[in-house]
């Protein structure tokens, strides 16, 4: 989803005088086709994420549209206050873009897996949140983004995610119809969906049918009406993130505004820290959001 | 010599002082340790010649005195001056950009603004514009980490369009910043980081001409303006304890007398 990503930027770049990116001393191998191309239009900023953050805004001041490009917690956390007060409170037009979601950078440890992200970010007013699933999302997605003011955080996996499914998202604005499905609605959001759709796969014939996936990929309550949750007995919510304050928080927060009753199952990860060492897939095992134990919450779900 | 901004920093003083007593807010001293120094930003900047210029307040929380000085240079209306503080005021505690454009950003957290900064500069140098960006930040603010990250950064930069001012009156919240967290050899510290580095006498409109004026500027530079905390009310100068404490009517005539 990186290369996608900063193809995509590059490519607009050309047509966009005001695209600026600002890197926090990463993206080694992916950011250089645009640094060289625009030297004028990019910075790094090194490894000073505070600054970086800072300095994004006051260039998103000057009219840019700022593009901060880092790993996971580096432009979140280490500059939340940045964000908050120079970013968001100004309303300037700076995205966050964060690469590796969840445990994406699973074998480098804790200190960068994205797992509270979404929770921190969507908290802070004005703030839009983008979470492609795969990079047909991200093509979607990213002019609607450059279009859209305002602070932005655009939260992407790493590389070589496969495609989620051969269905096309209709409107950035929308939800992505990946499966049909007439009592059971899985929504997902990011990367991760790709194990809802090999659980699914998993499932018999006569329960797949019962069974409808969307992916979610632009938190907004029309993004999530486009769905039609009222035609659904159940929910079930998935995401590489911890339960508490993310995606399926958000659906929930969703139905209470609505006023709407239906069963919610939030599938993600516990909010306690892991000290296992291991890749994506062996972490998303750990944490139960592998295929198999989808799968087993989903038929559960359906014997209820 | 300089008149006008004598006298404009005088009656800002007394506007900060009528200020902080009706609405019993806190930080006169770094109000008017700042006031001399915004006179001679703001004088600058508000004319219509220079409307490419910005002048950013890193330490928010001398607003009175920076809401002072710009009702002084009709800036901001008076009316804003004397509901300082109260509900539904225009004018927060905190410097407050949101009814002030030209004061841009909002702060009251330290060390935001010279990163910011930074990055207003560097826009303009790319889209070359016109204007210089000046911030003032504080002393004690020099604890915060971002600023020397921001320090690190613009010289490599070759920013001749950004000048900080370190409000040195050598106080912070708790103490003496060289009983704190000390500061000093200060200027060393950015002639090391390769900046242009000039020490002055915040309160000497003389000296302060030479913030503003940019003839063989070539790179980031900083000027490190020794100040007095509370300057002008001998019973505030050098004072922690008028850091917080708001004066009463006593006080406060007492205060008005010095500063007439």
């Amino acid at each position: 989803m990186r290369d996608t990503f900063i193809r995509q930027l590059t490519e607009l770049a050309s047509e966009d005088p005001d695209i600026f990116l600002v890197v926090g001393d990463l993206g080694f191998g992916v950011i250089e086709e645009f640094a060289t191309k625009y030297p004028k239009r990019f910075l790094n900023a090194g490894v000073s994420e505070q600054n970086m953050m800072g300095v994004a805004s006051g260039l998103a001041g000057s009219g840019f549209k700022v593009f901060v490009y880092s790993i996971a917690n580096f432009p979140t956390m280490r500059c939340l206050e940045q964000i908050r007060n120079d970013v968001a409170y100004h309303n300037l037009n700076v995205t966050i873009v964060a690469v590796g979601a969840g445990f994406a950078y699973g074998t480098l440890g804790y200190s960068h897996f994205a797992v509270e992200d979404l929770g921190i970010m969507r908290v802070l007013p004005k703030m839009a949140i983008y979470s492609p699933g795969d990079s047909d999302e991200l093509k979607m997605i990213l002019p609607h983004i450059i279009e859209r003011e305002g602070p932005k955080y655009l939260r992407l996996g790493k590389n070589g995610e496969p495609s989620l499914s051969d269905s096309k998202m209709t409107s950035p604005e929308s939800a992505r119809l990946l499966k049909p499905g007439t009592k059971l609605v899985i929504l997902s959001t990011g990367g991760v969906g790709i194990e809802v759709v090999k659980a699914i796969n998993e499932l018999s014939l006569t329960s797949a049918d019962l069974v409808a996936h969307f992916s979610v990929p632009y938190f907004s309550h029309q993004a999530i009406d486009s769905i039609g949750l009222q035609n659904f007995e159940q929910i079930i919510t998935v995401e590489e993130h911890v339960l508490d304050g993310g995606f399926g928080s958000y659906i929930l927060e969703y139905l209470e505004s609505n006023q709407k009753l239906i069963r919610v199952k939030r599938i993600g990860i516990q909010r306690s820290f892991s000290y296992e060492i291991g890749n994506q897939k062996y972490l998303r095992e750990l944490a139960r959001l592998d295929p198999s134990s989808i799968r087993s919450e989903i038929e559960l779900s359906l014997e209820v | 010599m300089f008149e006008i901004e004598k006298q404009v920093a005088k009656d800002a003083r007394r506007l900060a002082l009528d200020m902080v007593h009706n609405a019993q807010s806190a930080h006169i001293g770094s109000s008017l340790s700042i006031i001399d120094i915004a006179v001679q930003l703001f004088s600058k900047s508000t004319k219509s010649e220079n409307a490419g210029d910005l002048v950013l307040i890193s330490k928010g929380h001398a607003a009175a005195g920076v809401y002072a000085v710009l009702k002084c240079l009709n800036v901001i209306p008076a009316e804003w001056t004397s509901s300082y503080c109260q509900n539904g005021s225009q004018l927060g505690g905190h410097v407050t950009s949101t009814h002030i454009p030209i004061l841009e950003l909002s702060t009251g957290s330290l060390g935001h603004a010279l990163p910011y900064a930074l990055g207003r500069a560097l826009g303009k140098s790319r889209l070359r514009q016109s204007g210089h960006v000046y911030v003032v930040i504080s002393d004690g603010e020099c604890n915060e980490g971002s600023n020397w990250e921001a320090a690190l950064l613009a010289p490599f930069l070759k920013l001749n369009n950004l000048t900080v001012v370190i409000d040195r009156n050598r106080l912070q919240s708790l103490g003496k910043t060289e009983e704190t967290v000390p500061l000093e050899p200060l200027s060393d510290k950015w002639l090391a980081f390769n900046w242009e580095v000039q020490t002055i006498d915040g309160h000497d409109f003389n000296e302060l001409s030479r913030l503003t004026d940019h003839k063989n500027q070539t790179n980031a530079r900083v000027f490190i303006a020794n100040t007095v905390k509370g300057k002008g009310v001998t019973f505030m100068e050098n004072s922690v304890l008028w850091h917080y404490r708001p004066p009463n009517l006593e006080e406060l005539e007492l205060a008005q007398k010095e500063v007439s």
